[in-house]
């Protein structure tokens, strides 16, 4: 019990300076997305044809029922959103997780055994760098077909050469220090020495990277779903609304164009605020104006 | 040297990622197509050599210039690319342009002046570009400007009026960048030597700045602009599509839809070159606003 209150009140030390609003936006979001089954309204996926392009309730026309409007296709858009949350979370989170997995894996190979293997990764990781990552993605989603599961994919392989580079360069200088070289002496083996006194050593910079990447991440995804080889339809994606309702533009609906991407942009800044305290709080020596 | 490699690597890739897409014939022929038919498309655009022999075909008539035909056009895919390529130049240039201009004014702003306010408002205005998905600010300018206030037309290429909303939306991503890039590297160079010196001679505090720190914390905010080339290159694709503004992320975003192989690869290819040329560009930029780098 002791250790439990401990580790707490370690964990109220770590998120001193954390800002407020960002971090409140983020749990709502999660919680949206988590609990969506029960927050929803409607069938975000179904919809009455004859409830097609309702206003929103605080217009004429609008009512309670469906507090955010309905699509060309009668769903309910309050639902849609708050079902997007969990689309878009979930990519956000596997792709991040697959790419910075992949990313240090290599990243610290290449640093750590030096030679053919750094060159070849190197290279790679240059070469990466100059294709245009939507494009390619295009390419990609096209190969494979537009689902979940691959849209996941396509964004852990576009960016796992970050980390890439990152760890490696970490790599390179722990590799020289005084306590890996003892670790050899010992007698570890290679691969103990890269997961007990590289790979935690490395940690700090690959979250902090991921937590700056994850906003990235959702507005690519959202950016490939609207070219419309992301999320496939009926899915409640935030990036395949904004498609659908680009119509909604011209004939006055403008709820369609409005609420989906104004959710991006609230996840995508609660990300890039808390990112940025998280490298404040990791790597204390860099000072910047956001 | 290195730039060759990088070229090779992104000419295997593209050419990998293209051929396993599916077989493009199926998509050409009418629905009820027989197999003799097929196979005279297949013969008419070499898709029924090996894939080696198909990838030395595409190395050899790429050093030439010559991409092939667009298979669903008729016409040569080089052609198109080359028609397409104005249109694209002509928006990143436009969406650089402002978003330099942004961003180290910005910077400078939020570097100059001590008033809270103003460094909150540049803070701010920063996040938003980095938060809004830029198809997004495509799609609420287009309901303003366009739709409820009529001022700026909603698609297609023709003068500033259509220019600015697309380099508008492109641009504002890039600005939250350099703004802060300028910011520290200004808070650098304000700390050094000469700066004191060019206060101590009673130089007001604008040319302090615009004469002599700018131009030293320059060299990174030029750096990270070739960087961003093409980030921004990737990010005009969603920009073209909702202004079906006629540039290449338009082109490759209905070939890829249609797997018109020649047309993307080209496409890819030329932007990876361009790429490769301008890092070099960006080097020799660095040395002229750098004399330390020349000697080394």
């Amino acid at each position: 019990m002791k250790r439990i209150v401990n580790i707490l009140k370690r964990f109220k030390g770590f998120f001193r300076g954390v800002s407020k609003i960002p971090a409140a936006i983020l749990i709502l979001l999660l919680l949206a997305a988590v609990f969506a089954n029960y927050l929803a309204l409607h069938n975000p996926e179904i919809g009455d044809p004859r409830e097609r392009l309702l206003p929103t309730c605080f217009e004429k026309g609008g009512s309670l029922k469906f507090p955010l409007g309905t699509d060309t296709l009668g769903r309910d858009v309050f639902s849609r959103v708050i079902f997007g949350a969990r689309v878009s979370l979930l990519v956000a989170f596997s792709a991040v997780f697959l790419s910075a997995c992949f990313g240090t894996l290599m990243g610290v190979c290449a640093g750590f055994f030096g030679g053919w293997i750094d060159q070849i990764v190197m290279r790679f990781t240059d070469a990466w760098l100059s294709i245009p990552t939507i494009m390619f993605a295009t390419l990609l989603a096209v190969v494979l077909g537009p689902s979940i599961t691959n849209i996941i994919i396509i964004m852990g392989l576009i960016y796992w050469t970050r980390y890439a580079r990152v760890t490696r360069g970490e790599a390179l200088s722990l590799k020289t220090r005084d306590f890996v070289h003892l670790a050899t002496i010992a007698g570890c083996s290679k691969f103990r020495i890269i997961r007990k006194h590289i790979l935690p050593n490395v940690m700090n910079s690959v979250i902090t990277l991921a937590s700056l990447q994850i906003g990235v991440v959702v507005v690519v995804e959202a950016s490939l779903t609207f070219l419309g080889v992301g999320v496939p339809p009926p899915k409640p994606a935030w990036g395949l609304m904004l498609s659908e309702g680009r119509g909604g533009l011209f004939t006055g609906q403008w709820w369609l164009i409005v609420f989906p991407g104004l959710a991006i942009a609230l996840l995508v800044m609660s990300f890039n605020l808390l990112g940025d305290w998280l490298r404040r709080r990791l790597d204390p020596h860099q000072q910047s104006l956001l | 040297m290195l730039g060759i490699v990088v070229i090779w690597v992104v000419s295997v890739l593209i050419f990998l990622a293209t051929r396993a897409s599916g077989d493009p014939v199926i998509m050409m022929a009418d629905p009820g197509a027989g197999k003799e038919e097929l196979d005279v498309i297949r013969e008419r655009y070499g898709l029924n050599r090996s894939l080696p022999v198909q990838y030395a075909l595409y190395v050899v008539n790429s050093l030439k210039g010559d991409f092939g035909q667009s298979l669903f056009q008729g016409t040569s895919a080089s052609l198109l690319i080359w028609e397409r390529i104005p249109a694209t130049l002509e928006l990143l240039l436009a969406a650089k342009i402002i978003s330099l201009t942004i961003g180290i004014l910005g910077g400078v702003l939020a570097v100059a002046s001590r008033r809270k306010w103003v460094q909150n408002s540049v803070r701010i205005f920063s996040l938003l570009g980095l938060s809004m998905p830029n198809f997004w600010i495509a799609l609420l300018g287009m309901l303003i400007f366009s739709v409820y206030l009529g001022v700026l037309p909603t698609s297609g290429r023709g003068g500033i009026s259509h220019l600015i909303m697309p380099a508008f939306s492109l641009g504002w991503y890039f600005s939250a960048g350099y703004t802060r890039i300028t910011y520290s590297a200004l808070l650098e160079v304000l700390n050094q030597e000469y700066i004191k010196l060019a206060r101590m001679k009673g130089l007001p505090e604008w040319l302090v700045i615009g004469k002599h720190a700018l131009k030293n914390a320059m060299i990174p905010v030029i750096t990270l602009a070739g960087m961003n080339v093409v980030i921004m290159i990737s990010a005009a694709v969603p920009i073209e599509t909702v202004f079906a503004w006629p540039g290449l992320g338009y082109l490759l975003y209905t070939s890829a839809g249609n797997r018109d192989f020649n047309v993307v690869q080209g496409v890819v290819l030329i932007i990876s070159v361009f790429m490769v040329l301008l890092n070099l560009l960006v080097d020799i930029l660095y040395a002229y606003l750098d004399p330390r780098i020349r000697y080394k």
